[in-house]
């Protein structure tokens, strides 16, 4: 009964930080899945843009029921993720980030010019709340079920070598342009419900919400979190919300050592903090196995793990 | 003759441009540089532009220093900040990370946090609001053209050292010891160190150079605009990123083209078109270009193939 | 746990060991509510020693200002926040707090949405009986439906966009609009003789653009001056010869700078490098030092201001005393006006009503609301607009000259904005 108590007092205490983390959630798994199977792409934080504006427009002025404007916010940024991994197929790393942040800045010009629709530099205001935190959060659940199930099994391996060996996916008759296709589509969809999310939760949405700072927040936190896991990504998500919250009391140098900590961790633990708590947990339950310690550490930095070279 | 001013306007605008482009390539310069023989996208690239408008500014508003000593200074103080970061991550990151992907996304993070230090840094000297040379430094004055164009010793003064930096860089590439050795870094970094080139002061030094390009860039602009504040960096960054993309990464030739083709192009949109468009541009360059040709329009020479 | 042998990377015990401390040190003073203004910002001097201890105690006024202290607008947020301290000083001075004493704390924002939404939470929930709201308008947007949820009333200054005023009762803006003042600089240009001018506007800045493209054109006509060019461009922009061209085509008597940061300097400079001889104004985000990199170059540029040491109304008088009293040395800005009147009102709130829980704020507002006016360092203020929750202020127009502001025109009083009058 007392922990109810307090569990429940504090929610309603961090209630506003609970809702930013949970969106921000959703935004760094649209990252980390893209990521994940090798396609580094930063799409996601463009169609957290258009699912914002899609889904409040259609709340706002045409009075759709909520769950109909986020699904329908959803599909439309699927169709668009689907169309534009057609477009960048032939683009790898960092050519293809560049060509995904382009996009999303791109996204964000259209949306300041087309004042008939998006309001132009006014943002569109006053869109009603039609969200509850309940609902992110079983999203969430979600979406980190269906990111854990495509960690595992046959699509999880497969993602695994079309991320690490084309060729040699390719040879095992893969279609390596299929797969690539649908986390492309899986990552807008996530970064469209991102976007829908805060709309109708926080009910207004401005053209700049969407810049180059949270193209850089949403990839910073899945790399400091770590990309080989949604896990990692939700760790990365919990911790850039609420450091710099915290932070802002140290006064005016605390985005000095923020910075600082950035350099730290991506320097230095490049599993990210998720690997930590990986190696942690393997250290407290196999301690009379330190050889397994070895492997465990290195399996916790993904990419640089698995089929090795 | 009504046709007059409006040539004479055209005139203004070209060398507006040509100014403009100069700008660019001097800033995309080093970007190119990092990236084409060290794999580092540096992001810190922006901050390391305002770093060194800032320390003129610090220099020379005492009257402490005249603008040429100040300049030398500052374009140390951001090879200074460009090496800094590739001594404490790009240098761990380079040599412990086995795959090549993660190696790019922990540099690119670690430049992230190199860029918030070193624009804390700039925003709390300056109480976050804006700043410049004072104009006794550089005494600007205008030379008249033909018609109402003209061009002031500043402009002048850019475009002439963007010329400079760009064949020099360019020749040094090409020719000199030092630059070949960057090439073979930047080809194999493995075999190279086994024959004996000193990979990690090959690094250092390609990374100062980078950093002092930003630098002479920053300051040169700082005089010429008069007035500038931490977000300008960045607005120079994402305008880089189509450089790099449309001239060809690590291609010094295709980066001078293109940063005078994406400023006569922005120019263009300024003078003749919907002026509130003129930030896309370059971002439908970045995809127009990698739709139709990825490695670029005028990849040719490259430190590495792409 | 785990030794720092056993990870493969040393960095990482480093990495961990850097967040532990550092989250642990701010995990501590995790009841920021109470932070008082001193440990915040170092510019609180000793209005905020006065206030650092007894925050529970009964004959105190708990209130919080969800400011921006660090990040893109701390240089106003800073001034904001000492104009309030000069406020909270004389009211507490007063006596009209009915014995009891303001204590303001302060909540940073860092000018990010996501902070600022959390933070407003947090001071709603505290025992502040008032929120003075973030400065940047997508900041005060995303805030004050939690302030109107909470009940709690929010006073807003300098964020001056559309739709704040609506969401809900508990929102005030206590900083006039400058569309109530622009027209001073207008009347200006008129009395000058000019007849054409040509403009360039932040094109991405919503009070800029509305400024820009709806009430200047209409306030120009009026008065018999057409606009020729009128350029927006995104406030990004980082080049400006090609936009200096085009703003000199038609040598026009007057060119307009409605942008903001440094590009307003940087314009002004290019200008006169290039020869220009016309009169060159600009919007209020002039004012507070954004000249200064410009140098000569921008000698003579006029625009309007909310405050002006020089005005001579009798509050604006006793703010610029008190204000150089509490920081010897220093001359008062708007920006620091902005803070004083804000916090003014509330005390003016708190002495009407006699209440100081958060309902009697409120009706202490609305009390004053009705009575009409009242006096802020920046004049005489009028409320106005849907349920005369917002204000109109005189403003005055002034002039950039070697480093300083210096007033040229003072604006009326009582009106709900300046007129036009030259014929």
């Amino acid at each position: 009964m007392q922990t109810i108590a307090s569990i429940s007092s504090w929610y309603a205490n961090n209630e506003t930080l609970i809702q930013e983390i949970l969106i921000y959630a959703l935004l760094a798994f649209s990252i980390q899945v893209a990521l994940r199977s090798g396609i580094f792409s930063l799409a996601g934080v463009g169609f957290y843009a258009i699912g914002s504006y899609a889904a409040g427009l259609l709340v706002k002025e045409q009075a759709w029921p909520t769950a109909l404007a986020v699904i329908a916010a959803v599909l439309l940024c699927a169709l668009l993720g689907w169309a534009l991994s057609v477009l960048l197929v032939r683009l790898r790393d960092l050519y293809l980030a560049l060509a995904t942040v382009a996009f999303d800045l791109m996204v964000g010009v259209v949306a300041l010019n087309w004042s008939s629709l998006t309001g132009g530099p006014l943002g569109t205001v006053g869109i009603p709340i039609s969200v509850t935190t309940l609902t992110i959060f079983i999203t969430v659940l979600g979406a980190a079920a269906m990111l854990a199930l495509m960690q595992r099994g046959t699509i999880g391996r497969t993602l695994v070598a079309v991320r690490e060996d084309e060729q040699l996916a390719r040879s095992l008759s893969v279609n390596v342009r299929r797969y690539r296709e649908l986390a492309f589509v899986i990552s807008s969809m996530l970064g469209a419900l991102a976007g829908a999310y805060h709309a109708l939760l926080f009910t207004d949405i401005q053209a700049t919400d969407a810049g180059f700072e949270l193209i850089v927040l949403a990839l910073t936190m899945v790399v400091i979190g770590g990309f080989g896991s949604w896990t990692g990504a939700l760790l990365g998500a919990i911790l850039l919300t609420w450091i710099p919250i915290e932070l802002t009391s140290i006064g005016q140098w605390w985005d000095a050592v923020y910075g600082a900590m950035m350099i730290v961790v991506a320097t230095f633990i490049p599993g990210g903090l998720i690997s930590l708590v990986t190696i942690a947990g393997r250290a407290s339950r196999g301690r009379a196995r330190p050889s397994l310690l070895r492997r465990g550490s290195a399996a916790a930095a993904p990419p640089a793990s698995s089929s090795g070279a | 003759m009504p046709g007059a001013p409006a040539a004479g306007e055209m005139l203004q605008q070209l060398i507006n441009a040509i100014v403009f482009g100069s700008v660019l390539t001097l800033f995309a310069l080093g970007l190119s540089l990092a990236w084409g023989t060290l794999d580092v996208l540096n992001l810190a690239h922006g901050a390391v532009f305002i770093f060194a408008g800032y320390l003129t500014y610090e220099l020379t508003r005492q009257g402490a220093l005249s603008f040429v000593p100040a300049l030398i200074v500052s374009m140390v103080g951001a090879g200074a900040a460009t090496v800094a970061l590739e001594v404490l991550a790009f240098r761990f990151i380079r040599t412990r990370f086995a795959n090549k992907r993660q190696a790019e996304l922990s540099m690119l993070v670690a430049s992230i946090g190199g860029a918030i230090i070193i624009d804390q840094v700039v925003s709390n000297e300056t109480g976050a609001t804006t700043f410049g040379p004072p104009s006794s430094i550089f005494k600007v004055r205008e030379y008249h053209l033909t018609g109402s164009a003209g061009i002031t010793n500043i402009q002048i003064l850019i475009v002439v050292v963007a010329v400079l930096a760009a064949v020099g860089l360019d020749q040094w590439v090409r020719r000199s010891r030092q630059g070949r050795a960057v090439r073979a870094v930047a080809y194999d970094p493995v075999t190279s160190g086994l024959l004996g080139v000193n990979v990690s002061f090959v690094a250092i030094s390609t990374m100062f150079v980078a950093g002092a390009l930003a630098g002479l860039a920053g300051v040169l602009l700082a005089v010429n605009l008069r007035a500038e504040e931490v977000a300008v960096g960045q607005d120079y960054l994402l305008t880089a990123f189509a450089i790099l993309i449309v001239g060809g990464v690590g291609s010094v030739r295709g980066a001078v083209l293109a940063a005078y083709l994406i400023a006569i192009a922005e120019t263009a949109v300024v003078a003749y078109g919907p002026t509130q468009w003129r930030d896309g541009i370059a971002f439908l360059l970045i995809l127009l270009v990698l739709l139709v040709r990825p490695q670029g329009l005028f990849a040719k020479a490259q430190f590495q193939r792409a | 746990m785990f030794s720092s042998r056993r990870l493969r990377w040393p960095g990482g015990a480093l990495a961990l060991l850097v967040m532990a401390v550092t989250i642990a040190a701010c995990g501590s003073s995790k009841p920021s509510t109470t932070k008082t203004t001193s440990t915040v910002s170092s510019t609180s001097s000793s209005v905020a020693a006065s206030a650092t201890s007894s925050t529970e105690s009964a004959g105190t006024i708990p209130v919080t200002f969800v400011g921006d202290e660090t990040g893109l607008v701390a240089f106003v947020g800073k001034e904001v926040l000492k104009g309030m301290e000069v406020a909270v000083k004389r009211a507490n001075a007063s006596g009209e707090l009915h014995g009891k004493k303001i204590v303001l704390s302060v909540m940073d924002t860092a000018s990010n949405v996501s902070t600022a939404t959390v933070k407003m939470s947090d001071a709603v929930k505290s025992n502040a009986v008032a929120v003075f709201g973030p400065l940047l308008s997508n900041e005060a947007l995303a805030t004050a439906p939690i302030a109107e949820r909470g009940k709690v009333v929010d006073i807003e200054t300098e964020a001056e966009v559309g739709g704040l005023l609506q969401i809900g009762k508990y929102i005030y803006r206590l900083t006039p609009s400058e569309f109530l003042y622009y027209p001073l600089t207008v009347d200006h240009l008129a009395k000058l003789g000019v007849k054409h001018v040509n403009l360039v506007y932040a094109s991405d800045n919503p009070t800029l653009t509305e400024e820009s493209t709806k009430l200047l054109p209409e306030w120009t006509k009026k008065l018999g001056i057409s606009i020729g060019t009128s350029v927006g461009i995104p406030s990004t922009t980082t080049e400006f010869s090609s936009i200096v061209t085009k703003l000199e085509t038609g040598k026009p008597e007057a060119i307009g700078v409605n942008m903001i940061g440094p590009a307003i300097a940087s314009i002004a400079s290019a200008l006169r490098t290039s020869g220009y001889k016309g009169t060159i104004f600009c919007d209020q985000s002039a004012t507070a030092g954004s000249l200064k990199p410009g140098g000569s170059a921008a000698n003579g540029i006029i625009y309007g201001v909310l405050y002006s040491p020089e005005m001579s109304f009798p509050s604006s008088k006793e703010f610029t005393k008190l204000y150089e009293e509490s920081f010897p040395g220093e001359k008062p800005q708007g920006y620091d006006a902005t803070g004083y009147d804000a916090m003014t009102a509330f005390a003016d709130a708190i002495a009407k009503s006699g209440s100081d829980t958060r309902e009697g704020v409120l009706k202490g507002m609305q009390e004053l609301t009705v009575a009409g006016s009242f006096d802020g360092g920046s004049g005489p203020l009028k409320f106005t607009g849907p349920e005369h929750r917002e204000v109109s202020g005189p403003g005055a127009l002034v002039e950039w000259k070697e480093g300083a502001e210096h007033m040229l025109v003072q604006g009326t009083p009582g009106l709900e904005s300046q007129p036009l009058k030259a014929q």
